[in-house]
Parts: C-alpha cells; structure tokens; sequence
C-alpha cells in the first residue's frame, strides 16, 4: 500500500526524462570520480612505482606517512598559510568592507573591480610578478627596504625562515579582494538604526564597529573562515610557482608534496596515500563548514 | 559657529584619510599590474636590468612580437582558447540539462544522486590526479586538449550543476504545470519553455568556469606532453623556467595572457559579483 502509493507520485515520461538529462553528468561523474577516487584508495595500498608489479602492503603507506616529517611540515605549512591568509587576506577585507560599505564614500564599483582584480588572474603570472618583486637583487621590496633606510640583503623566499612569508603575501594579495567582495554585502546589510542609536550612546566608531557592525556579519564571516581554510589547503600552482617547495623544502605542502611523490618520484603508492589524507581532511573542514551554515540559518 | 567649522575639518581629514588609504590599497594591487604592463613596452637590451630599474628606452611592439612569433604564443593563446570554449559550452550544456532535472523533475534516486554530486565538491583535484592521468590514458585522451577540456568538465562538475539547480529552483513551477497541461511533452516543455529562459544563470557560471579554464596550470601540466599543445598558463611556466631574465619578453606574453580573461571580467563582472555577494548573504 505505502509502495504503491509513492510509485504514483512520479509520473513516467517525467522519470525518463529526469534520468536522460542527469545522464551526461552522471557518466563523467562516475568515470572521472567515482572510478578515480576508487582507484586513489587502492593505489594508497600497494607499493607500486607505476611500471613494476603493484605490491599490496595494507595501511604501511599510510603508517609511513604519519612518521614522515616532511609531510607533517607540508601539514603545519599549510596552516601556516590559511592563518597568514587570514591576516594578509581576511583581516584587510573586513576593513575594506567596512569602509566601503559606509554611505558616504564615492566609487565604490570602481574600488570593489580594482580590488578583485587579483583573483582573476593565473598563479603562473602573479606568482612570477611577486618572486621579482621580492628578488633580492633586482626587486622592489629591497628598494623600498632600503629606501625606508634598511641594511644588507633581504631574501623573502630563499630564506627557509621566511619564504612561506612570502608566499602568504603574495596569496593575500590575491585573496582580500575576495573577501571583501563577499562581507561587502554583509555590511550593506547591517541594519543602520542599530548603529545610530549605539552613536547617540556616546559610543566612538571602533566600538560600534566590533560591538554593532562585527555581530551581525558573524555568519558570513565565519563562513568564509572556513572556506578560506578549504582554500588554503588546496594551493598549489603558487608554492610551485615561486618556490618549488624550496629551500630546502622549507615551503612544501601537501598538494605540493602529493605531486612530487607521484608525479617526479613515481611514489604512487605513497603518493595516493597522502592523497586520500588530503580529501579526508577536506571532508572534515567541509562537514564543519557545513554544520556551521546548518547553524547560522 | 567655530566649533562647527572645527568639526567638519575633522571629518574632512578623516575622509581623505580614508581615500587615501583606498587609493593606497588600490595601487598595491595594481604595482603587478603595472610592472609587466610597463617592462613589456620597454626595449629588451633595458628591460635586462630587471623590471624595476628606471625605463629609459621605450619599444611599443618589439615584445609583443617577439612573444607572439619567437615565443609561439600564436599557438599557445588558441590552445588555451579551444580549452576555454571547450570546457565553458561543455558545462554549459551538462549542468543546465543536470540542474533542470534535479530541480524540477521527480524520479526515485534524485536527491541522493544530487548529494552524491556534491560530495565532488569537497575532494580536491589533487586527491585524484593520479588516477586522472591512467583514466586518460584509457580512453585515448591523453597529450589531448579534448581530454584536458574533458576533464575539466568533470572536475567543475559538482559547483556548476549547483549553481544551474538553485537557479532552476528559484523558477516557478506553475510555467511548467501550466505548459504540461497544455500537452506539451517533457521535450517541448524543455526546449520552448527551460532553454530560453536559462540565459540570466549562465553568465556568473561563464565568469567562474573560464577563469578557471583559461588559468588551469596543473591539469596540462600533469597531461599534456607535446609543446604544441600547451596553453598559456603551461607555457609560461615552461617559458620562466629556460628564460628568467627575460623580462621584456614575458611581460608581453603575460600581457597578452590577460586581455582575454580580463574582457570576460569586465563584461560581465558586475552580475558576478552581485552572484558573490547574494551568495554570502544567503549562506
């Protein structure tokens, strides 16, 4: 009774055609993802170097990479750069936002284009405009160092201390345009009445900024913490760009680290290894961005 | 009165403050910009110095040309092209059939394999690079701009057909209703009813896909082979990496790299980001 009953909710022809349009989709859904992501858990059980028999060693791949330090510094690299693109990248779009969602300010369009501008680019360009800016020779940062009366030599990304400084720069250059494309409109949302009336308190503007203005964005802002940690977690054209994962693999992250292991060490299996680590993290980050959305609604 | 004037020279201080602090912002976005825009009309033997010594000589083509003939970026720009085209009608085409279906049409499975799509989202394309390359392998497509733009497809999958089913969603049901009742077939009801009025979803779905076609560095990189077939992210890298002083020469080819992206910004950049910006608010 109760099956009979749901069969007639749908209605045949609009079955057949729900099915014949998802088709196209489902098909390279399945082969290039399903299939692939099957055979990326497979590969992570064998010791296999993509020409020789595929030996299957269980979870040994995954015991071995949980001792390796350098994939543990490429782990530890990249949170550096998803909090150094909050501070480069998110802190600046939040005060942009802010500003320019005021009433009084004028070309608005024109700043909130110039600002994005960045993101529309590829990494092989900005990546290659950024490594002579911070050239130690040739480049901008040293002139203006020197000019602000700055001694000896700076060398951002040949120095193990600081290059992954310097790549964060460079992603931040490219990520607060973003940012404040997407809390712009929270802001413009912010209810106004709100802000007068904490004025007519006698409160100065900084306090109404974190007390009034910083609550009611809330959602979007953490929103897009999460998503810029998902982000931060998949940069790779930049690190091999600029750096290489140099000195020294002072710079290596894990999307780095996964293609150097298959692709120029034949690691495969290792390789799939660390890359099924890297999506299970991301499926973390992602169920919490998602709890947190379920949350804010 | 006085304290009045006194006041209101405040708030002009703060204001210029702030525009001097947004026109400060804009010029540290705009300094790479600028610096491969300027070094790419300087002559070459000055452009050797490095891209920030004071330009002395100027030379409008020389760059470009050499870029365009010597570097091969005449071939290049097309393959990136053919990619770009390739991948924006290709998703066009799936995740607009796709998002119909899933929006408005009713058959056993649908939210589960809408779901199931979505889960694409969250793995990164370096989980299933490796695999990528053997899938490839198979079906003939690898060391192919097709198979490239192919991929590419797949990969972008999950967001755009999102995108195409919260628009379908938001579409009322009663012009279909009222078309099925008229006798229209599930067909005619797709072409004469969906299709014509799809246009105002595809234009943020085009900014986003290509951009994201037209900078891909990895996926060429990891599959394609002959340098003929490169397209100019690839090429670029290739090109830094045998010619790193020459400034004059990359500059012009960044430049050229640019124009096409940045006219599909500018064309339709403000529907983009109003779609940015509508997103945040709603989620």
């Amino acid at each position: 009774m109760e099956i009979a009953k749901k069969r007639s909710k749908y209605n045949r022809p609009q079955m057949i055609m729900g099915y014949l349009l998802i088709l196209p989709a489902m098909i390279l859904f399945a082969v290039f993802f399903i299939y692939a992501l099957g055979e990326a858990f497979r590969y992570s059980l064998m010791d296999w170097n993509g020409i020789g028999e595929m030996t299957n060693i269980g979870l040994k791949n995954y015991a071995d990479l949980l001792r390796d330090r350098t994939f543990w510094m490429s782990f530890l690299n990249n949170w550096y750069y998803a909090l150094g693109i909050v501070v480069f990248g998110v802190i600046p779009g939040l005060v942009l936002a802010y500003i320019l969602s005021q009433p009084y300010i004028r070309g608005r369009v024109i700043f909130r284009t110039v600002y994005f501008f960045p993101r529309i680019i590829s990494a092989v360009i900005y990546g290659a405009v950024w490594k002579w800016i911070y050239d130690p020779r040739r480049g901008l940062l040293p002139l203006i160092l020197s000019a602000l009366g700055h001694k000896g030599s700076v060398a951002l990304l040949g120095n193990a201390k600081t290059v992954m400084l310097g790549v964060t720069i460079t992603g931040g250059w490219t990520y607060f345009g973003f940012c404040m494309v997407i809390l712009l409109a929270g802001f413009m949302s912010v209810d106004t009445s709100l802000r007068e009336s904490a004025l007519l308190d006698g409160a100065n503007r900084f306090q109404i900024f974190v007390s009034v203005d910083i609550p009611q964005i809330r959602p979007v802002l953490n929103t897009l913490f999460v998503y810029t940690i998902i982000d931060s977690f998949k940069v790779y054209d930049l690190i091999l760009v600029m750096t290489n994962g140099g000195p020294n693999e002072a710079s290596q992250i894990m999307t780095y680290y996964i293609y150097k292991q298959a692709f120029r060490l034949n690691h495969y299996g290792y390789g799939s290894a660390a890359a099924i680590l890297l999506g299970l993290l991301m499926i973390a980050f992602t169920l919490i961005y998602n709890s947190r959305l379920g949350k804010d609604e | 009165m006085k304290k009045k004037s006194k006041r209101s020279a405040g708030r002009f201080v703060r204001l210029l403050l702030v525009y001097v602090l947004l026109i400060a912002v804009a010029i540290y976005t705009l300094v790479p910009f600028a610096t491969i825009l300027i070094t790419s009309f300087r002559t070459e033997k000055d452009s050797m110095k490095g891209p920030f010594t004071w330009p002395k000589q100027w030379n409008i083509s020389t760059a470009y040309s050499s870029a365009w003939k010597m570097g091969h970026f005449d071939v290049y720009i097309w393959n990136s092209a053919f990619i770009m085209l390739f991948t924006v009608i290709g998703t066009l085409a799936v995740s607009t059939l796709a998002g119909y279906s899933f929006a408005k049409l009713r058959y056993p499975g649908r939210n589960v394999l809408y779901y199931l799509l979505l889960f694409s989202m969250m793995i990164p394309f370096q989980t299933i690079m490796l695999p990528l390359y053997f899938v490839l392998k198979r079906l003939g497509l690898l060391n192919t701009l097709t198979g490239v733009s192919i991929l590419l497809i797949a990969t972008g999958l999950g967001f755009a057909v999102m995108m195409m089913r919260s628009f379908f969603v938001s579409m009322p049901d009663s012009l279909i209703e009222s078309a099925r009742l008229d006798g229209c077939t599930e067909m005619r009801v797709l072409t004469k009813i969906i299709l014509p009025n799809t246009f105002p979803a595809w234009s943020s779905l085009i900014v986003f896909v290509a951009m994201g076609a037209w900078n891909n560095l990895l996926a060429p990189m990891l599959y394609i082979f002959d340098e003929s077939k490169y397209p100019i992210p690839y090429a670029l890298y290739a090109f830094q990496d045998a010619h790193n002083t020459s400034y004059g020469l990359l500059s012009a080819a960044m430049v050229i790299s640019i124009l096409p992206i940045v006219a599909v910004y500018l064309v339709f950049q403000s529907k983009f980001q109003t779609n940015l910006m509508a997103g945040a608010v709603k989620g």
